[in-house]
């Protein structure tokens, strides 16, 4: 979001003595303030699953989550790693990411929502490029990122002050096809960022709920796919716990279960006698036999 | 054609070039970059992902634009260059080595076409009848509407009829050589799989009915034209496949005009097929026993003896042996 007086959890409801849940969701939501999160609270049928220090997680049973991660760059990179931290935990599964939230722009108006397309980190110059892999039907903009509230809106850009990092601690976790951020037009040189409250805020935020959903479910999408095709077959889960394989063992039996699946569509471990199987490297030399020439 | 997002570099971005293919796409946005590998070579990327929604890059090419040509690669035993406008290709054929050889699946179109031809000319002279070599790391034809790559070429070739040009493509996209006198040193050589390699492994490319079409109309009107049969992927029915696919091709085109006619196998360098393989897990093409071998993937040697002679005993049906060589 851009800076403006607003605060991170004031408009959220509290919820005490909330009992952690597992955080499994296939796309993740990210806002700065509570007052963005609560259309999409709303919209996305979410309920809070975990509190920590100042970080609230929000999920729906159709594999969404929600963060709130607070205002800044600080705030976001530890808020981001906590739930991909979290998740990988909990799944081998890969989540899909969305930064959500109002921003400052130097030239569009209040209101218009806009996919991002180049992140520059004002501080250090850093440039990054989300791939805009899903068409949100909204146009493209470039994202600066700034410390501090920006007024002066030099560019042709939105401006937050977080999108840089949410963008760098993401792409250490998921492949960046996977990670991309839409903003909701709040101030501007004609509308100055504090003239902007919790209940604007989240009017512009539910004012762009059809793009962010589309999102959302292009994203879902993107990540089903991924994971359909990338995830650990069953049968190797199922080997591993039965024989005691070094590492570069286990990477053979993944590679090896895989391609037989690719070449025959069926899985491996039906096809053996478990039984007549003493030890691991017995049980690569029997599978690597069992594959097909084509 | 639609791209998700159109990057620039700050150096091309107010050429003539770069302006015109601007316009030509004018409903996309467009983001300047300094240098394209800034979005080209970024880490946590995925090929298969991005295919789906590629961006076009226009850039500058810097340093040798044109290299000698590998050992076999071509059909003249002069000096041979290969020359590379454009990474990346439109069509998704999935046993393709660009899929291995790049991050990202973007095209990266590099705008200096006059420093290629400046390069062409350097790397002729002197040289009796040297042959260039266009559609390596790309499709020549395929992004025509955009680029006028081949436009270029084929005025700036006209008026150099020692060097040779050979434009490597399964595009359709010939209508701007149809309105052109043909050019005797300007070679369009398509390349051609059978129906069952086409439908499991060429995704968006033309049909064979379609780029015979194509070709038979460039032929009619003079153009030289050649075929490509590669690659050669070994299957139990292959040679029926290739004899129900010599008998369409050939009953289109006619074969003692033709140029030239080669024959490739299946291959790459095995880091490119490894990093490949990572990415479609699930593609049966990669889950094959392969011969690897000094740093290459080859089909199994006995696959390989097999379906070169018995393919090229069906092509010598069609063509004189003089029309043809075999592609390393």
């Amino acid at each position: 979001m851009d800076a403006s007086p607003l605060s991170t959890l004031s408009s959220l409801p509290e919820v005490p003595g909330v009992a952690p849940e597992p955080v499994t969701g296939r796309v993740n939501l990210v806002v700065a303030l509570g007052c963005e999160a609560r259309p999409l609270i709303r919209h996305f049928a979410l309920r809070q699953q975990r509190v920590v220090g100042g970080l609230r997680v929000y999920g729906n049973n159709r594999g969404l989550s929600l963060l709130v991660s607070g205002v800044g760059k600080s705030a976001v990179a530890a808020a981001c790693g906590y739930l991909a931290g979290l998740q990988q935990q909990q799944s081998a599964e890969q989540a899909a990411w969305l930064n959500v939230g109002i921003a400052g722009h130097g030239r569009r108006a209040v209101g218009d929502g806009v996919c991002i397309n180049r992140v520059t980190d004002f501080a250090s110059g850093r440039i990054s490029y989300p791939p805009v892999l899903v068409d949100p039907g909204a146009p493209q903009s470039q994202l600066v990122t700034v410390d501090d509230p920006e007024t002066v809106y030099a560019d042709d850009a939105a401006y937050d002050m977080e999108g840089s990092v949410y963008l760098s601690t993401v792409t250490r976790f998921v492949t960046s096809e996977l990670c991309q951020l839409f903003k909701v037009v709040s101030d501007s040189p004609d509308t100055p960022s504090h003239s902007v409250t919790e209940s604007v805020a989240a009017g512009l935020i539910e004012s762009r709920l059809e793009a962010i959903d589309h999102l959302v479910t292009r994203l879902n999408e993107l990540a089903a796919d991924y994971n359909a095709i990338y995830r650990r077959p069953e049968e190797v889960s199922r080997l591993l716990e039965r024989f005691r394989l070094t590492v570069s063992q286990q990477l053979q039996l993944d590679s090896l279960c895989r391609r037989y699946r690719a070449l025959t569509g069926s899985r491996l471990d039906r096809q053996l006698d478990l039984n007549t199987i003493g030890s691991g490297r017995e049980l690569i030399r029997r599978i690597e036999g069992m594959l097909p020439l084509l | 054609m639609k791209f998700s997002c159109i990057y620039v570099e700050r150096e091309v971005r107010d050429t003539p070039r770069v302006k015109e293919i601007l316009q030509r796409v004018s409903d996309t946005a467009v983001v300047t970059i300094e240098r394209y590998g800034e979005v080209f070579n970024r880490r946590a990327q995925n090929f298969r992902l991005q295919k789906k929604n590629p961006a076009l890059i226009l850039a500058k090419k810097h340093g040798n634009l044109v290299l000698p040509a590998p050992p076999g690669y071509g059909f003249d035993a002069d000096a041979s260059f290969y020359f590379s406008h454009m990474y990346n290709c439109v069509y998704d054929c999935r046993y393709c080595f660009l899929q291995g050889m790049y991050r990202s699946a973007n095209y990266v179109l590099f705008t200096n076409y006059e420093d290629f031809a400046d390069q062409i000319a350097a790397a002729g002279q002197g040289l009796l009848h040297p042959v260039f070599y266009s559609g390596y790391d790309c499709d020549s034809l395929a992004l025509e509407p955009v680029s006028s790559f081949i436009d270029f070429f084929l005025d700036w070739f006209s008026a150099q009829p020692r060097l040779t040009m050979e434009i490597r493509t399964k595009s359709t996209q010939v209508r701007g050589l149809l309105q052109r006198q043909p050019l005797d040193n300007c070679i369009v050589a398509m390349s051609f799989t059978p129906q069952t390699t086409w439908q499991r492994w060429e995704r968006k490319v033309p049909t064979i009915e379609k780029r015979l079409d194509a070709l038979s109309r460039l032929q009619q009107q003079g153009w030289p034209i050649a075929l490509r049969f590669e690659p050669l992927i070994y299957s139990q029915t292959f040679r029926q496949e290739y004899a129900e696919l010599f008998a369409t091709v050939f009953d289109r085109l006619e074969a003692a005009d033709l140029h030239s006619v080669s024959l490739g196998l299946f291959r790459m360098p095995k880091k490119f097929f490894s990093d490949i393989a990572t990415l479609y897990p699930d593609e049966p093409l990669f889950a094959r026993r392969y011969n690897h071998r000094d740093g290459q993937v080859n089909q199994l040697p006995e696959q390989e003896l097999e379906m070169q002679n018995q393919v090229q005993e069906l092509l010598f049906r069609y063509i004189d042996k003089r029309q043809y060589y075999h592609c390393a």
